[in-house]
């Protein structure tokens, strides 16, 4: 089994790369090359790491108190239960063979791209997944822009006005920011732009009116965060020699702050804000369940409520696969961000 | 005529400590198409007059006195006025290359910014100027799209050159051109240096520790110690007849020379020492050296010491006899060894 998975693996990728590569014809031979193969070396890591999530997720959910077939049969049938239920259910879930036995099934499942069926509904989990996926996308990219949108300039005029009221209003707005959290946020938004002034709807999926509250929400939460850290980087490029060259050039002001400054100052944000969006494509689950916004974080909160073992380890799963490709894709842009990492790195 | 007058600049920054007196009452001149090695420890203030010349200072300095720049004070202009004097009038290369060029930006792109700022030509034009200036100073062209870690330290230094001349600047400043680059590299770096300036008829002001790279190419050469200037004057008559003891403990501090280095610290910027500066160091110090200040003295034409044991008894020459022999042996019995500068 473990050969055909790494036989699977490292073929699959080979084509992966062989199919970019023509895509995307390399200009620089030698730098392109290198970059190549670290972005092979990071998926094939990936692999590794995935097979880590579905044993940590498959022991937790088979290990946990209880009988499985018990409580399947409990969320299917309700607490009025027979043996026989009981059995039925077990025979059917092939839960009767050893926990090893399982495991390599649903490996096998897996290699093969079959997340199974959710044990409550007997729905596909994969396509129940893919469902929700389009409307956690939308919020993750919503709230991102929304936190750049305000992080950015915030954190800029802080480190410029550093001392003065303009500054410290910033690092004042991002420190309460930090400070409040999530659901408290999501429900003063209800209360004051849904109940008293009627500019959204509370809950639901739908237009842009039904994004507005969530992607705020979790923008300004976001936002808070991304600030502090810009203002930080901010800080420490405008003390480096290099402004003062720039300076000796006789630009302006405007030029060596944003071009001169800005980009050395963005490269912690990048990372950060890729970080950010992995964890938000994972499924905003606190945002998510408060707002009612059937992404895949709901979806995991729901099948953990409605204990669908199979869907919670086929989100997990899912939710550590866009975490780590979206990981990958901010090592990627990084690379290309800043110069001394495209040459070094894969030394 | 003078391209450069600095007259009694005092620069000081808050410091936990107290008062850090960077600068305290420099008077310096510079002529046109000449070239002043500004010597002296580190730590004394070099590299901060040389950026005061062109305002580069955080707000924090607290800046006094006057710096006439061909007859116009750049102290009291305004900064959207200064602006244009940077990099037009006034080049500077920053010591640190490796820290002093951007990291993200493309050599090419920093050099030809200058070009599009500037002079407002477009990115081809812009380009095209970069790769002229770039083979000026010793670099293929086809280098234009590198990142400054590409470059070694003496490629990183030419690339500085080509930022400070490329507008043709009538004053440029070269804050430590050759530190720590290997001898041949700092000898290339050295003549590159002269000969473009020479070339463009320009002044230079080359900031140094280095006292054979000042006597290689300097015109005059102006002494600096604890924040202010101990003597100035031709490159030659202060090489071969130094007026003050700190020049010839410089002097003799050379390899040829025997590394006799002068014992001691340099002092603190914060609460320099009565009297003369240098008194705590000096080998033929006098009474009235440890209590009061002296002033520049003007001993020729555009030559000054700032030195009591000067011209008293004669010549400095003989009271200075003797003085390196007996401070080697100084330092050889006292544990407090005196740094080596060189």
């Amino acid at each position: 089994m473990s050969l055909n998975f790494f036989f699977h693996s490292t073929n699959s990728i080979y084509f992966l790369q062989v199919s970019l590569q023509s895509a995307f014809l390399p200009a620089d031979k030698n730098g392109n090359e290198k970059m190549w193969k670290y972005i092979v070396k990071r998926l094939l890591l990936i692999f590794v790491v995935l097979f880590g999530v579905t044993l940590v997720t498959f022991s937790a959910m088979h290990f946990a108190p209880g009988d499985p077939a018990e409580l399947i049969a409990l969320a299917r049938y309700g607490s009025d239960l027979s043996s026989e239920q009981i059995e039925a259910v077990r025979a059917m879930e092939k839960l009767e063979s050893s926990v090893c036995i399982q495991y390599m099934k649903w490996m096998d499942q897996l290699l093969h791209l079959d997340f199974g069926k959710s044990l409550i509904s007997g729905d596909d989990i994969l396509t129940e997944i893919l469902i929700r996926l389009p409307a956690t996308i939308k919020l993750a990219f919503s709230s991102l822009c929304i936190s750049l949108l305000i992080a950015l300039p915030a954190g800029i005029l802080g480190a410029l006005h550093k001392n003065t009221f303009l500054g410290q209003a910033c690092v004042f707005g991002s420190l309460l920011g930090v400070s409040i959290p999530n659901f408290w946020l999501g429900v003063l938004f209800i209360w004051l732009f849904s109940l008293n002034l009627g500019f959204f709807p509370s809950f639901g999926y739908g237009g842009i009116e039904h994004l507005a509250l969530p992607a705020l929400t979790l923008g300004t939460s976001m936002a808070a965060v991304t600030t502090r850290l810009t203002r930080a980087s901010m800080l420490e490029a405008l003390n480096k020699e290099y402004i003062i060259t720039a300076r000796a050039k006789g630009l302006d002001e405007r030029t060596v702050i944003l071009k001169h400054a800005l980009k050395n100052a963005l490269l912690p944000v990048v990372t950060f804000s890729g970080m950010q969006l992995g964890y938000l494509l994972g499924g905003a689950v606190v945002v998510e369940t408060v707002f009612s916004w059937p992404g895949i974080g709901k979806l995991l909160v729901d099948s953990i409520f409605a204990r669908d073992f199979s869907m919670v380890q086929g989100c997990v799963i899912f939710i550590a696969v866009l975490f780590s490709l979206s990981n990958l894709a901010v090592d990627i842009l990084y690379a290309f961000l800043d110069p001394r990492i495209r040459y070094e790195k894969h030394n | 005529m003078k391209l450069l007058d600095i007259k009694n600049l005092r620069v000081y920054f808050e410091a936990e400590g107290g008062i850090v007196k960077a600068n305290d009452g420099v008077s310096l001149e510079l002529g046109e198409s000449e070239i002043l090695g500004l010597i002296g420890e580190t730590g004394c203030g070099k590299s901060i007059l040389g950026r005061v010349v062109m305002r580069l200072l955080s707000e924090k300095a607290r800046v006094e006195g006057r710096l006439l720049y061909k007859g116009q004070d750049l102290l009291t202009l305004p900064e959207n006025k200064m602006r244009l004097f940077r990099g037009k009038e006034i080049g500077i290369m920053l010591q640190n290359p490796a820290q002093a060029l951007n990291p993200v930006l493309t050599v090419g792109e920093q050099l030809a910014e200058i070009y599009r700022f500037h002079e407002g030509l477009r990115e081809r034009e812009a380009k095209e100027k970069a790769r002229a200036m770039f083979k000026r100073v010793g670099i293929k062209p086809d280098r234009l799209g590198e990142y400054p870690h590409q470059f070694s330290g003496g490629m990183q230094q030419r690339v500085m050159l080509a930022i400070g001349l490329a507008l043709k600047p009538s004053l440029l400043i070269a804050d430590e051109p050759t530190k720590g680059l290997d001898p041949s590299t700092k000898h290339q770096i050295v003549a590159l240096l002269s000969a473009l300036v020479r070339e463009e008829h320009s002044s230079l002001l080359l900031i140094t520790h280095d006292l054979e790279v000042a006597a290689t190419i300097c015109d005059r050469i102006a002494v600096m110690y604890a924040g202010e200037i101990l003597e100035a004057g031709p490159a030659k008559k202060i090489l071969s007849s130094p007026g003050h003891p700190y020049t010839r403990n410089l002097l003799h501090s050379l390899p040829k020379y025997g590394l006799n280095v002068a014992v001691g610290q340099s002092p603190s910027l914060i609460s320099p020492p009565l009297g003369c500066r240098f008194h705590p160091r000096c080998g033929s110090c006098l009474k009235k050296c440890s209590k009061i200040h002296p002033d520049l003295l003007k001993t020729g034409p555009r030559t000054y010491v700032r030195c009591h044991v000067y011209g008293k008894s004669g010549k400095a020459d003989e009271i200075m006899k003797g003085a390196p022999e007996e401070m080697s042996e100084k330092t050889k019995n006292t544990a407090e060894v005196g740094r080596c500068h060189f």
